[in-house]
């Protein structure tokens, strides 16, 4: 139980992580590059593009704060243009750029708040290229991994990423691709023709493919999530079978009993509901005492696996499944038992007898 | 066989074994009128227990019918005839069976549970029957607490809460002291008086000798009606 419900909270987190964002394809040129002149290149060489978002990804230098995986002060900050679908964050606390697109400020994610203990309307100070600035904190947002967000341009300036002009200049483009989720190989494809059509035009740059990282996070997950489900099904089986056995034995040592039963009137729907009912009140006291081991076992899970993500933990929702399914491997586990029991006729027992 | 509340008629029983097919009644015609007590006597393998089975339904025979309190056990399920006995037939048994998980009270309420009769006043029916057979200070007690007599007396009780037609014992003070046996012999006496129909099995001379009717069994016939014969009654 413990262990489905970590991996389903695993799950649901890391899914949640990629479905914020609203673009399938990160271009990160080697160079510099103006946002228009390139966005240009790929949307009239490349079919099937929707749009294309400019951004800056960056790690800053965040007062107070200390990376749990890498024991730095560096977070990770995603520069994106809040006028547009590029990420869609699930703000928590403040209002971000829901009213104002070009609001200056950051936008942290709950777990990163947490540890520096700030909240909307505080203040963080972000130290980039020798130089200190301080930003208001205009929203939290539940994702699962320690993360800044802020607007592009800002961001930019602050890292120092500018054109000769000195305009910002982005770090990466966000593709959007045409058509509803589309698959990994498909978003392979135009990686490849976005590339050729950014090499013929001299620019050479890094493509990311986040369908296919997720997709294998995803299957990372499932195969840690199917060898410890493996173990837990072989428990359950091997649970299964002791209920059958210990009811199987109860029947035989009890047909005294069963006869006596039978005697002064009690059907066979009767005495295979007692068993039934035995059966259901080992189960449940198993149950009462596996919950909270569960609940332990999760929590040590995580803790081996040494997961940072924000939000995973002991789905609550995996008691009522473990339950659930507790009393149907119950049930299944006791019918043979208590049928056996219903069908033994005061003759038989009383002869064996 | 319409005015008889016990109609056995041409019985056979076979049981098959190991040994080859053993036959255990040999076409039995036993007729029973309401208000009667009727002791079954015979040597240890004659059919008795096997006749007595066949009365409260136990066992069903292999070819003859048998008709008990207006119905026809032969062609009934096991289920059915599990239910139909709950309410017509009390079975009383050698060694008492009460259940020793239950207080005596919860073992005498327990036919009432499985029959549905009696809602609301199973505990006050219970109290009452126990009365009936004189333990009532036992109600509380778990059967380990009590003596054998009284754990007879208490099985009694259980068989006569849904009121049945016949009261079935198959040898109910083989496993008593003499006291005690006199005791509930006298009770199922008292029950008689009270129009209760009685049919037990017994291995007692001198209780077998107070009963007004009773039928000797020797493999698998009855043989004789009427007197008790020593032999027959010697116990084992």
């Amino acid at each position: 139980m413990g262990i489905f419900a970590v991996f389903a909270s695993i799950n649901d987190k890391i899914g949640g992580l990629f479905d914020a964002f609203g673009y399938e394809i990160v271009v990160v040129p080697n160079e510099r590059q103006d946002f228009d002149q390139v966005s240009a290149f790929i949307s009239d060489g490349v079919d099937g593009i929707n749009q294309i978002f400019p951004g800056v990804t960056v790690a800053v230098e965040l007062e107070g704060y200390v990376d749990p995986d890498f024991n730095t002060s560096q977070l990770q900050i995603l520069g994106i243009d809040p006028a547009t679908d590029s990420l869609d964050l699930d703000i928590k606390a403040g209002a971000a750029w829901k009213e104002d697109p070009a609001r200056v400020g950051i936008v942290l994610s709950q777990g990163v708040a947490d540890q520096i203990d700030k909240d909307a309307g505080d203040t963080v100070v972000l130290v980039a290229q020798g130089e200190s600035a301080e930003f208001p904190i205009i929203g939290i947002a539940s994702f699962a991994a320690d993360q800044g967000f802020m607007e592009w341009q800002a961001l930019a300036r602050l890292v120092g990423s500018t054109l000769a002009s000195g305009d910002p200049a982005p770090t990466a483009l966000f593709v959007q691709m045409a058509g509803e989720d589309p698959s990994a190989d498909e978003v392979d494809d135009i990686i490849k023709e976005i590339d050729e059509v950014l090499q013929s035009n001299g620019i050479s740059a890094a493509l990311v493919n986040q369908v296919a990282a997720a997709e294998e996070i995803a299957r990372l997950i499932a195969i840690f999530g199917l060898i410890f489900e493996s173990a837990a099904i072989v428990m359950i089986a091997v649970g299964a079978i002791g209920l059958l056995s210990t009811l199987s034995m109860s029947v035989f040592e009890r047909q005294r009993e069963i006869g006596v039963m039978r005697s002064i009137g009690a059907s066979s729907f009767t005495v295979a509901s007692q068993f039934l009912t035995e059966g259901m009140l080992v189960g449940i006291s198993a149950f009462i005492v596996a919950a909270p081991l569960s609940y332990l076992l999760g929590l040590g899970l995580i803790e081996s696996l040494d997961i940072t993500i924000e939000g995973i933990g002991y789905e609550p929702i995996a008691l009522v499944i473990g339950l659930i399914g507790l009393i149907v491997i119950t049930v299944l586990a006791s019918l043979g038992p208590s049928l056996g029991a219903a069908r033994r006729t005061v003759s038989s027992i009383l002869r064996y007898q | 066989m319409n005015d008889n509340l016990v109609g056995l008629e041409n019985v056979e029983k076979v049981f098959k074994t190991k040994a080859g097919p053993f036959t255990a009644l040999r076409g039995v015609d036993l007729q029973i009128q309401a208000g009667e007590f009727v002791a079954i006597v015979g040597p240890s393998g004659s059919g008795k227990s096997t006749l007595i089975n066949m009365i409260t339904g136990v066992d069903r025979p292999t070819s003859g019918e048998v008709h008990v309190a207006g119905e026809r056990l032969t062609g009934m399920s096991e289920n059915k005839v599990a239910k139909w006995r709950g309410s017509n037939v009390g079975v009383v048994f050698q060694f008492f069976q009460l259940l020793p998980t239950l207080t005596v009270l919860e073992n005498v309420m327990m036919p009432m549970h499985y029959c549905r009769t009696y809602k609301g006043q199973r505990r006050e029916r219970a109290l009452e029957m126990l009365e009936l057979v004189k333990v009532p200070e036992t109600a509380d007690s778990y059967p380990s607490q009590i003596s054998g007599g009284q754990q007879q007396r208490s099985a009694i009780a259980r068989a006569l809460v849904n009121d049945p037609k016949l009261l079935v014992g198959d040898e109910p003070t083989g496993n008593l002291d003499t006291i005690s046996a006199g005791l509930v012999f006298e009770l199922f006496e008292e029950l008689v008086r009270q129009g209760k129909t009685i049919v037990m099995v017994t291995h007692d001379r001198e209780l077998a000798s107070r009963i007004p009717r009773v039928e000797e069994v020797r493999d698998g016939r009855i043989v004789g009606a009427g007197e008790v014969d020593a032999r027959l009654v010697a116990g084992d």
